[in-house]
């Protein structure tokens, strides 16, 4: 079904922004049919504002376009005073570029960015016609696939999706779309085209392996169905990134997306090995994009597009290797055209007085440190190698710079915490006061603001903490009464992450197969858009884990041994398991594993690409 | 200081609103025209300060769901350099397509009416909407400051009723649309249906801008 945007002016007049649910705007990919025999749905399961904002579509949607015969097009969720409407009239969800309902797809692909999505994946599948679970889907049509970093664990919704796709996808998803191209010449059946595709690199086909668990309810076995379909999945990585496809051109929204701005990505890894990341694992090994190649991207960019604001994306920017001409090159461009250039991301201890001092010239922002614990045992145990001095260093030269607004991030709920090492994010706020008042008066600001925000830590796969116990809600809450009875002035404020959605995220990060009939009971009971506080219901998901018998703790709040066998232990990330309960072993000695730049600690990634990391 | 008429060459783009650019809020459009602009490459006048953005005045924000073929921005170019104007045309969407770009030569302060074409779904004859707008016709108007009664007729220039396509009711009206004095076309059809003349409206399509004497702005 193809709708019309002029038969549903009505509808797109009573919702907000109807701007999101039109399409149209500069940039988007539109094809002749008569050209086209592979259609790609790109789900992204958030709203338009948010999904448009994501560096990962933009890139994906282009290297599938530029195939010949494949049109990639984009499906968001709407927000729901849209989808009522929709769903009382009997519209399907569309696409932006064509209006077309996700039904009349052949390869459906949802980026999982964050496991809070799954509700909304099966409501958007739902809401476009789509059979969710993969077994009621027929025929070459609606080949359900995921990736992104929650693809990664991808057994919680092994029944819902018809192929996984791991690690990066610029190369892998057009290898699929031309996969379906020679199935659908050579007459294959969807279990044939399946199968074949379970063989490919890089890609797993949940309906091809089976998992027995023990009594206790650990996994006894995890094992292909069929001869051919390989024992393990190993990641897809991009070894050359200065030779991949990279986006010439954005699509401009009209209506603002959170992050609307160009973004250049500088290298993927990173050097650091915290050991609570699951980025910095899971995006290993490091490679970089030379400073030449991305000043020549970003100008492209912003020339084709006339955005006034640039950002530079990675982990850890900062540790990028030729930091120092990359800016230099790009204020050359953006300075006298007025483009603002942002860099998230930045580490306390090696931000130069020169790079705040470039970075400043262009535009004051607030400094945001990523602290992550208080103290520095507990920083030693997580590996964020910040000291103090560092902390007190990059603050000096914020003040110093004019800048009064920092922002301090932590975790709670980290392996070994105790009251200590909570007591201790109160006293960073007071000795970066302290710095504060130390810097000359004629340089810094009258008054500083520090704002602190406290998340609850969430153990996730392929890090040095997979195997441990998340903290429970009442040991969560306790924990965060005493730091707001610590902290909080007129100088410092403090904000604690609602915990009861890391609860949630930490089932689904951690969880199995079994957990599919919760999923589908939430999205079922109006569960969509659970990132959004104002749409998540703790009571609903613990209804859906009683109604499916799940016991949410065990998936979170139990501590595994070394010897278990994982749900994903299936997938190889590059990163070795070996490495990861080394690391582990060290935390519990607060023992620091030094970053790749100082020396390489062997974590296995860089056998990928059969040479060195870039560092 | 120099004399600002050295520092810039003021500018008037008229363009369309029209298919789906009606969803666009005023924010949005704004947003858009900017990064058009930008885009054009073509040598504008910027302002300072942190944000430097290009220069750009419109006319009249039009309410969401409207379409337009005659809407009006300013903008400066920097004199002296060359530029093409297919560069901008180029730059901006079919949906928001640029008609005419020339030098102003009436300030946006001296609208006083806008032009527009309204297409009301009713059962009523287009002979009798003309005939009722002969009639005191009083709404409700609100403001961000007050509510009022009015009758409507004091803020209509001219108006013209003629029978449209598919049994619709066409209305030309020039409506008082300036700082001081304006009425949204959605009042004419209240104002009717308040006289017991049902009717919804269908479309709404603003032409041109007017000053005081009637004539357009150019």
């Amino acid at each position: 079904m193809t709708y019309k945007t002029e038969d549903m002016r009505e509808l797109l007049l009573e919702v907000q922004k109807p701007a999101r649910y039109v399409g149209g705007e500069m940039g988007q990919t539109v094809k002749d049919l008569r050209e086209v025999d592979i259609r790609f749905g790109f789900c992204f399961p958030d709203i338009y504002d948010i999904g448009m904002s994501h560096l990962g579509l933009r890139i994906l949607y282009g290297s599938l376009n530029e195939q010949k015969g494949t049109w990639c097009e984009r499906f968001f969720q709407p927000w729901p005073d849209m989808e009522e409407r929709m769903r009382a009239e009997g519209i399907r969800l569309y696409s932006m570029e064509s209006h077309t309902s996700l039904d009349e797809y052949d390869l459906i692909g949802f980026t999982l960015q964050y496991e809070m999505c799954y509700p909304t994946v099966l409501n958007m599948l739902e809401l476009g016609g789509v059979p969710i679970y993969a077994k009621d889907r027929k025929g070459l049509k609606h080949i359900v696939v995921g990736g992104g970093p929650c693809a990664y664990n991808p057994e919680p919704l092994a029944d819902f999706f018809d192929v996984f796709s791991i690690g990066e996808g610029e190369e892998a998803l057009p290898e699929l779309a031309d996969k379906l191209r020679e199935a659908k010449a050579k007459g294959w059946s969807r279990e044939k085209f399946l199968y074949e595709v379970s063989k490919m690199e890089s890609f797993y086909v949940p309906s091809l392996y089976e998992a027995a668990y023990k009594e206790d309810g650990t996994l006894a076995a995890f094992t292909p169905l069929k001869e051919g379909v390989p024992a393990v999945v190993h990641k897809r990585i991009i070894k050359e990134l200065d030779k991949v496809y990279y986006p010439k051109t954005q699509i401009i929204p009209f209506t603002e997306a959170v992050h609307d701005r160009v973004t250049i990505e500088l290298f993927r890894g990173c050097i650091r090995g915290c050991r609570f990341c699951q980025a910095g694992m899971l995006f290993r090994p490091i490679r970089c994009k030379s400073a030449d190649t991305l000043i020549h991207d970003a100008c492209t960019l912003l020339e084709n597009t006339g955005y006034e604001q640039l950002s530079l994306c990675s982990l850890s920017s900062s540790d990028y290797p030729e930091i120092e001409p990359l800016v230099d090159g790009l204020i050359n461009y953006t300075e006298p055209r007025g483009i603002n250039l942002s860099l998230p991301s930045l580490r306390a201890d090696n931000f130069s007085k020169e790079l705040a001092a470039k970075i400043t010239g262009v535009k004051k922002s607030t400094f945001t440190f990523a602290a992550e614990a208080g103290s520095q045992r507990l920083r030693d145990v997580i590996n964020k190698n910040v000291t103090e001095t560092d902390i007190e260093k990059s603050c000096r030269i914020a003040f110093e710079n004019g800048n009064s607004s920092v922002k301090l991030y932590f975790m709670m709920g980290l392996p070994t915490e105790t009251e200590e090492d909570l007591a201790a994010i109160r006293s960073m706020a007071d000795k970066i006061i302290g710095y504060f008042y130390d810097t000359d008066k004629s340089k810094r600001n009258r008054f500083i603001k520090i704002a602190m925000s406290v998340a609850t830590f969430i153990p996730k796969p392929f890090t040095a903490f997979q195997w441990e116990a998340q903290n429970t809600e009442s040991e969560i809450r306790q924990k965060q009464e005493y730091l707001k009875k610590t902290v909080g002035s007129k100088q410092v404020t403090l904000s604690c992450h609602d915990c009861r959605t890391s609860l949630i995220e930490a089932v689904l990060a951690r969880g199995d197969r079994r957990l599919a009939p919760a999923i589908a009971y939430v999205a079922q009971n109006g569960g969509r858009l659970d990132a959004w506080t104002e749409y998540f219901s703790y009571e609903r998901w613990q209804e859906a884990f009683r109604a499916a018998g799940i016991d949410p703790d065990f998936y979170s709040a139990r501590k595994r041994d070394f010897e278990e066998l994982l749900p994903w232990d299936f997938i190889d990330i590059g990163v070795t398991k070996a490495y990861l309960k080394k690391e582990a072993e060290r935390s519990y000695r607060a023992e620091t594993t030094p970053n790749c730049k100082e020396q390489c600690t062997g974590c296995g990634a860089n056998q990928m690409m059969g040479r060195k990391c870039d560092v | 200081m120099s004399d600002p008429k050295t520092m810039f060459k003021e500018m008037r783009v008229r363009f369309c609103k029209t298919d789906d650019a009606i969803y666009f809020s005023h924010l949005d459009l704004n947003r858009a025209v900017l990064r058009a602009l930008r885009r054009s490459g073509i040598p504008y006048w910027s302002k300072g300060g942190f944000s430097p953005h290009p220069y750009c005045v419109f006319a009249m924000p039009l309410s969401l769901g409207f379409e337009s073929t005659g809407e009006l921005f300013d903008f400066r170019l920097l004199p002296g350099v060359e530029w093409e104007p297919e560069d901008l045309k180029n730059a901006f969407p079919d949906s928001l397509k640029v008609l005419e770009i020339y030098e102003p030569c009436d300030p946006f302060k001296e609208i006083a009416f806008a032009a527009y074409e309204v297409e009301l779904e009713t059962a009523e004859s287009a002979e009798t909407i003309a005939a009722a707008f002969k009639q005191p016709l009083t709404v409700l108007k609100k403001t961000k400051r007050s509510e009022q009664e009015v009758d409507i007729r004091e803020f209509i220039n001219k108006i013209e009723t003629k029978t449209g396509e598919d049994g619709l009711v066409c209305l030309f009206a020039e409506l008082a649309s300036g700082n001081q004095r304006s009425l949204s076309p959605n009042y004419l059809a209240e104002g009717l249906c308040n006289v017991g003349l049902f009717c919804k409206i269908r479309k709404v399509r603003r032409l041109k801008f007017l000053k005081a004497d009637g004539s357009e702005i150019l």
